[in-house]
């Protein structure tokens, strides 16, 4: 694992510390920095399960840029396209990773200053690469990807057309 | 003590099924029954001895005996009962132990089912059997020991994977998913057993239908029930995102799909024989290669596990079984080979050829693009990936023309079809085709936003619902045809007519049954992702907003501290027509103990008709004016999935019960109906 | 439906030149897959290197005085992105603290910038394991981590001269003479250029 993974783990562990000293603060969790990074507390029996009252939270509440409905729906495709950089493969409108949510309002922001999709895509590559586009780019290399199955449902067509036609006509075995 | 028993049955296992597939191999030169007969008895020891080695590891997580690594590594005492059981499976060595258990399952059933009738096929298949069993007691014994001993013994451990424990389904998904997987060993033994023993005629297809039938329902099954835990559990509103862990379940399901149609042109016709061993090599392979993919961390995925030296022992196998049974196949090629035939272009098996086309090239494309991002860093060295938008665009067009197919299929008889029979049967599927597609046009024109153009989605949707209703009326036209043509015969009630028509030919119809959950389950995806409704919006405690129907009214926050995870949830109120209909509370659960992974659950209704999904995104807990904000969504018919999946297990089941006086396959077809008894390995079986 | 009249007995026989065809066919898959487990599918290239570096304008934490990368042009520009939360970043510290005390007096700058960390997690931080002798700003309502192709933290971006990111380290800096040789280098150079 990289320490970079680790970073971006352990920052959710932060929030989570965060809120956590915020609401028990008479807990033993209360004396641990959270850059130790040591788990809370395995929860005494009296938090097990309770319901707490969620107070100052240290939740990260990025703007939300409001969007008129159309706006609303370029949103959510160009999020459906865009691949989250920290959580494995999922695209950054399914994914409730910070990183994720950051990039959304990266997105909203640029549709609400008027980009285009183009601009927008194109911002995100020049800062993640290709990477980030969870349909490879349509040039070079990449096209391969998109060919060959492309050719194999084409050439497999013609081929099995053409050896059931050649069966049809074939004497009877 | 518990390792003890743990690790020796693990070790004793991969003694016995490395003497087993010996003495299966030279029992059968030597013409030697009673070798042969001890390969057989091997397989039934394999399987009481992974039984105890999985009862074993069973009793060690349940009494909490972490001294056993794997129990240190997965189990805790906060852990209830039910999640603590099935965490057998939550990690990789628990799993591998589990896959075991039902690898030797399948051999000593499948010995036991077979006996010695199949002669020197059957214990070839015994030897393959047990050979691929050797490897995973293999993982057990060296890189996956999960009877490890932990030294000082700690108190308590981490608990399963989180993602893994906190739904029911979890404990459904995997072993349905392994019954899918491992039991697809079963036909490929048998075929390799065939290519062995040179014994090429379709004695292994008559011997497996049912194992791979019942292995695909398993499969089927499995798919189902991991799109219904990722829809109910990772809470991003959809079921399936093209994941390669999901890929890897989906490309032998397409393949094994294939072979079930294939395997009937070679039963009725004698053809496509080297095509039906492919298909069947390629279902195993992909199987192991599924398993490669999501167990040695090759390929980043959401499914987090991972080990860094198992790959290689699974690469080490994939490279083995490709190798061997390319070389057979491709040898016994020639000899596989005979004079194809067919009567008419407007036939089933054209139609089956057509299929199985579009079933290899759905597989190709799947398999590339999940293998691209290591072609493309391999060859150019740059990093791409390969996702949901690419997936997407390249295969909808495929699932299109299979249900087209899914229709016309049924309607193509066997050899010819007659021109005006056939144009008479497809008016009532036209017309159903023609209803549907104005039905879905005009849904959505009522229901998408203003200023919204028209996509390719929607062309797709259009298509997808209108091949939905023609294949649908096709299928269902099939039952009525042949319980009129029943009552004509016999009089009687329509609906005895019909039981007496689809009794009578149970393997045809239940084929039709599992179209019909394909249908539904096409109808389920397609109409929600077409007519889904989603607004994303922020609330104060008390306020309300309005989405369809629904009325979502949200009251307060909640935060709770369990033993794992720590909880950020909603109360939400869901009402309709003034009547509250549910109390929802969507969630955010956040993993301390795993790094602090987030993970949104959702807050569902479900209903027949639609369901109402609601995703906490964000949360202001201001002292007395708690703000949240809410993705809501509505999503029609998405149950059908779950439903549409039980279906097709009907179908497979009904299709697999045996006709009454059904003969057994033999060795010896040509012999009438007397089964020897007596334990003989046929001649001239080496290769 | 019958099976060709063929004795059901006599084995087929074997074309062993086609199968050692099959075999060779195998191989370049199997190397694919090789390939593939020996890299990490989760390490990202990042296309900035090479590339004129994205400007900002940030808060210092402490004073609240505006900062702008474009008032430190001609200068070599070390940027280092880290959160109190992040056990790297902690291990990475004094690492840093000795590059700018080596690298500042020869016209070097060092910006920490806090990446989605809260001021108060921050100067706790900073108070247990010294402060840093360069400023931290604060993103606020900006999205510089992610104009900065961010995947997590720490990561560290140097800048040259003329504004171009010529280094990119992701994870921390675990010596001091990995960053070193490379502000030398760009130090070497730029007398050079300048003349």
């Amino acid at each position: 694992m990289t320490s970079s993974n680790t970073g971006t783990t352990s920052h959710k562990m932060m929030l989570v510390l965060a809120a956590l000293l915020t609401w028990m603060p008479l807990t033993a969790s209360a004396q641990t920095t959270p850059a130790q990074a040591t788990p809370p507390q395995d929860s005494s029996s009296a938090h097990a399960g309770s319901v707490v009252e969620p107070e100052a939270l240290a939740q990260d509440t990025s703007s939300t840029v409001e969007l008129s409905p159309a706006l609303e729906k370029r949103a959510r495709s160009l999020n459906e396209q865009l691949r989250c950089p920290v959580c494995q493969s999922s695209s950054i409108e399914e994914s409730p990773a910070f990183e994720a949510t950051e990039m959304k309002s990266v997105v909203r922001t640029m549709l609400a200053e008027g980009k285009s999709d183009e601009e927008i895509i194109a911002y995100f590559q020049s800062r993640y690469g290709d990477w980030v586009m969870l349909a490879p780019p349509k040039r070079g290399f990449n096209l391969l990807v998109y060919v060959l199955p492309l050719l194999l449902v084409v050439g497999g067509a013609v081929f099995v057309y053409r050896t059931a036609r050649r069966w049809v006509s074939s004497p009877a075995a | 003590m518990i390792r003890i028993i743990g690790i020796s049955t693990v070790a004793l296992a991969l003694g016995v099924a490395l003497y087993g597939m010996v003495a299966a191999i030279i029992g059968v030169h030597r013409r030697d029954a009673a070798l042969v007969r001890s390969a057989r008895t091997a397989a039934y020891a394999n399987f009481a001895l992974l039984l105890i080695s999985n009862l074993a590891m069973m009793f060690a997580l349940l009494t909490h005996d972490f001294s056993v690594a794997y129990v240190a590594q997965v189990g805790s005492r906060s852990t209830p009962a039910f999640f603590t059981a099935i965490s057998l499976w939550s990690s990789l060595e628990g799993s591998i132990l589990f896959w075991g258990l039902i690898l030797s399952l399948y051999t000593a059933a499948a010995m036991y089912r077979t006996g010695p009738r199949l002669g020197s096929m059957g214990a070839y298949a015994n030897a393959v059997m047990l050979g691929v069993g050797a490897f995973f007691y293999m993982l057990l014994v060296a890189p996956a020991n999960p009877w490890g001993l932990v030294s000082p013994v700690p108190l308590d451990g981490p608990g399963p994977n989180p993602l893994l424990q906190n739904h029911w389904l979890m404990g459904v998904h995997p072993p349905l998913l392994y019954l899918g997987y491992v039991g697809m060993t079963v036909p490929f033994a048998f075929a390799m057993g065939a290519l062995l023993s040179g014994r090429i005629d379709d004695l292994w297809l008559r011997v497996t239908r049912r194992w791979t039938l019942i292995a695909w329902m398993f499969l089927s099954l499995a798919i189902i029930a991991g799109m219904w835990w990722s829809y109910a559990v990772l809470g991003w509103g959809g079921y399936w995102a093209w994941d390669p862990v999901e890929n890897a379940s989906f490309m032998p399901w397409l393949t094994a799909t294939a072979f079930l149609h294939s395997s009937m042109v070679q039963e009725r016709r004698n053809m496509l024989r080297v095509w039906n061993m492919t298909l069947i090599i390629a279902t195993f392979l992909l199987t192991v290669l599924g398993t490669f993919l999501t167990r040695s961390g090759i390929i980043s995925s959401v499914h987090a596990f991972t080990n860094g030296q198992i790959g290689i022992y699974f690469l080490t196998f994939i490279g083995v079984m490709l190798v061997l049974s390319l070389a057979l196949l491709s040898g016994r090629t020639p000899a596989l080979k005979t004079p194809a035939k067919l009567d008419s272009m407007l036939s089933r098996e054209t139609a089956f050829m057509f299929n199985n086309l579009l079933f290899a090239a759905f597989t190709f494309t799947v398999l590339l693009g999940t293998l691209f991002p290591i072609i493309a860093e391999a060859v150019i060295d740059q990093e791409v990936s390969v996702g949901r938008p690419f997936f997407n665009q390249m295969t909808l067009p495929l699932c299109a023309a299979l249900l087209f197919l899914l229709g016309v299929g049924p309607m193509l008889p066997w050899r010819a079809a007659k021109t005006d029979q056939l144009r008479r049967e497809s008016i009532p599927p036209a017309i159903a085709f023609l209803v549907s597609v104005v039905l879905a046009a005009i849904a959505m024109e009522r229901g998408l936003p203003e200023g919204i153009k028209p996509t390719m989605t929607t062309f797709y949707g259009l298509l997808a619902f209108g091949f939905s209703g023609f294949a649908l009326v096709a299928n269902v036209q099939q039952f009525t045809l042949a319980a009129s043509a029943r009552r004509r015969a016999g009089g009687g009630s329509f609906g005895a007519a019909l039981w007496a028509a689809s009794n009578a030919n149970r393997r045809r119809f239940g084929g039709y049954i599992a179209h019909l959950g394909i249908l539904i389950i096409a109808l389920g995806i397609a109409a929600s992702s077409i007519f889904r409704t989603e607004v994303e919006k922020t609330l104060n405690a008390g306020e309300s907003m309005t989405i369809g129907d629904y009325s979502i009214r949200f009251d307060s926050l909640y935060a709770r501290r369990e033993p794992h995870r720590d909880v950020v949830g909603a109360f939400v109120a869901a009402t309709a027509g003034g009547r509250e209909i549910a109390l929802l509370r969507p969630r955010l659960n956040y993993y301390t103990e795993r790094g602090g992974e987030v993970a949104a659950t959702p807050g569902i209704r479900s209903t027949f008709n639609e369901d109402l999904y609601l995703i906490l995104k964000n949360y202001q807990p201001n002292p007395g004016a708690h703000v949240a904000t809410f993705d809501v969504i509505i999503e029609p018919w998405v149950s059908w999935i779950w439903w549409g999946g039980l279906v097709i297990a009907l179908g497979a089941i009904f299709g697999s019960i045996p006709r009454r006086g059904e003969r057994v396959p033999t060795d010896a077809p040509h012999e009438p109906a007397r089964v020897p008894e007596r334990e003989t390995v046929p001649a001239g079986s080496g290769v | 439906m019958t099976p060709p009249p063929r004795a059901p007995q006599q084995p087929a026989p074997m074309s062993w030149k086609r199968s050692a065809i099959a075999i060779a066919l195998v191989i370049p898959v199997i190397a694919l897959l090789w390939y593939g487990l020996t890299t990490d599918p989760r390490t990202i290239t990042s296309p900035l290197p090479g590339k004129p570096a994205p400007s900002w304008e940030l808060e210092r934490m402490d004073n609240r005085e505006a900062v702008s990368l474009v008032d430190d042009a001609g200068s070599v520009v070390v940027i280092n992105f880290w959160a109190s939360w992040c056990l790297p970043c902690r291990d990475e510290h004094p690492v840093l603290i000795q590059a700018a005390n080596e690298y500042m007096p020869r016209g070097v700058k060092f910006y920490g910038i806090l990446n989605r960390d809260t001021e108060s997690a921050a100067q706790a931080f900073l108070d247990e394991l010294g402060p840093l002798p360069y400023p931290t700003l604060v993103q606020g309502r900006t999205h510089t981590g992610i104009d900065y192709g961010l995947t997590g933290t720490p990561e560290t971006f140097v800048i040259d001269q003329k504004g171009i990111v010529a280094y990119k380290k992701t994870g921390p800096f675990a010596d001091p003479r990995e960053l070193g040789s490379v502000l030398d280098s760009l130090l070497a150079a730029a007398p050079r250029a300048q003349q």
